[in-house]
């Protein structure tokens, strides 16, 4: 999910740089004093995550987390994960420091959306259906960013085919165990403390 | 809901790196190129933090001024070599997909002489420019009276026998270097409790305001 330094052309790194301020500019505006807690939180999960490899499949990646951010934290993803790669990049040389805004999107983007597009589930009295959304926003998360990074990729000259299959397989493992672990995650915090993800 | 997150917090903070501690894959995912000249190749490996072996990556080799002298990809072990044309400092890329990429920089020096060594072939040494080589190698018969008749390729071999293991020591030493450590791990979730007070800190200020 990181993509190194030198790897993209110039315009990429810029206008991925350019929207991810935008979306960093949103998600702090919208971060209530009462969220900040919350906030670090997510970004210490989703700094320590990366540290955490599935060796399933041909090339064993790591766990992200970005669907269960999205729908614990909304546009605040956006800072949240940002920090996260900040740190990553000086501490454990992961990604780089002129790719940061690429990669703040490739994984912030997918957050908000999966998270926008499973809340509503967490407002209804149905559990099942709960569940259900939890699992495909902590899976389609991670596709989706499969597919930001071969995007940005191809648009730096790799050819998207062979590229975005390549990913995808890396990732299918860890789509699938994103997706249990965020119906685990959200299951428990519905029992316990659903006013962490419904208070939206 | 606010005191139970910070304390929620700091268990984390305590936590997850113990956890880490004990999860034998804990090891960030990134590239790495460990390359050396030996003989007058340049010797290239590539491995992931994880331990595995970048195999059938793409390395391209670039001399001082820029341009490409090499395009190729590494073995089944990760492996790779190549000769270069002359002396000077070459940077070697590698690429390992999914944006994974590597760099490393060798500097080679004395190809020439080396080259001489190797043509000299079994005319010994006597040849050779290389006036220290020359002298070790008196020395050496001296010491076995006359007995001992090397030829470089000889020579070639012992030298190799006797730096395997240290070039072996110094790949580790380089391997362990890559590795995230757990000092790392405490210190990114120091600053994000720090980052946190920081912005709770302002957070208040402008609502005081």
């Amino acid at each position: 999910m990181h993509i190194s330094e030198g790897v993209l052309i110039a315009p990429v790194l810029l206008a991925g740089g350019g929207a991810a301020m935008l979306g960093l500019a949103i998600g702090l505006r919208r971060m209530d004093v009462q969220e900040i807690p919350k906030v670090a939180l997510l970004t210490a999960a989703f700094f320590v995550a990366s540290l955490v490899h599935i060796p399933i499949g041909p090339s064993n990646a790591h766990l992200v987390l970005n669907g269960i951010i999205g729908i614990m934290l909304g546009w605040t993803a956006f800072p949240a994960i940002f920090i996260g790669l900040v740190l990553q990049a000086v501490l454990f040389q992961f990604g780089g420091f002129t790719t940061l805004g690429v990669n703040t999107l490739n994984m912030a983007v997918p957050a908000v959306l999966m998270g926008a597009l499973a809340r509503p589930a967490f407002r209804s009295d149905s559990g099942l259906s709960a569940l259900v959304m939890a699992a495909v926003a902590g899976a389609g998360a991670i596709i989706l960013s499969a597919a930001m990074v071969a995007g940005s990729l191809s648009l730096s000259g790799d050819p998207f085919i062979p590229v975005s299959r390549l990913i995808f397989v890396a990732h299918i493992p860890i789509a699938i165990v994103e997706g249990i672990l965020s119906v685990l995650i959200i299951s428990v915090l519905l029992k316990t403390k659903p006013e962490v993800i419904r208070n939206y | 809901m606010n005191f139970h997150a910070v304390k929620s917090m700091f268990v984390s903070i305590i936590i997850i790196p113990i956890l880490v501690m004990f999860c034998s894959s804990a090891q960030a995912h990134r590239v790495n190129l460990f390359a050396w000249y030996e003989g007058n190749m340049i010797m290239a490996e590539g491995y992931f933090s994880s331990g595995k072996k970048a195999v059938n990556s793409t390395i391209m080799v670039f001399d001082s001024e820029g341009k490409e002298v090499f395009h190729g990809t590494t073995d089944k072990k990760g492996e790779f070599c190549f000769q270069p044309p002359r002396d000077g400092d070459y940077r070697l890329v590698l690429e390992a997909g999914m944006g994974h990429r590597a760099e490393a920089l060798v500097s080679v020096k004395d190809l020439k002489s080396h080259t001489g060594v190797l043509e000299a072939g079994h005319a010994g040494l006597q040849t050779t420019e290389d006036s220290e080589l020359q002298e070790e190698f008196k020395a050496s018969e001296d010491a076995g009276k006359g007995t001992t008749a090397f030829n470089s390729k000889e020579f070639e071999q012992i030298l190799d026998r006797k730096l395997n293991p240290i070039k072996e020591q110094l790949f580790r030493l380089a391997e362990q270097g890559d590795r995230v450590k757990f000092r790392d791990v405490v210190a990114g979730l120091g600053y994000i409790a720090g980052l946190m007070g920081l912005a709770i800190y302002f957070a208040q200020r402008k609502r005081k305001k």
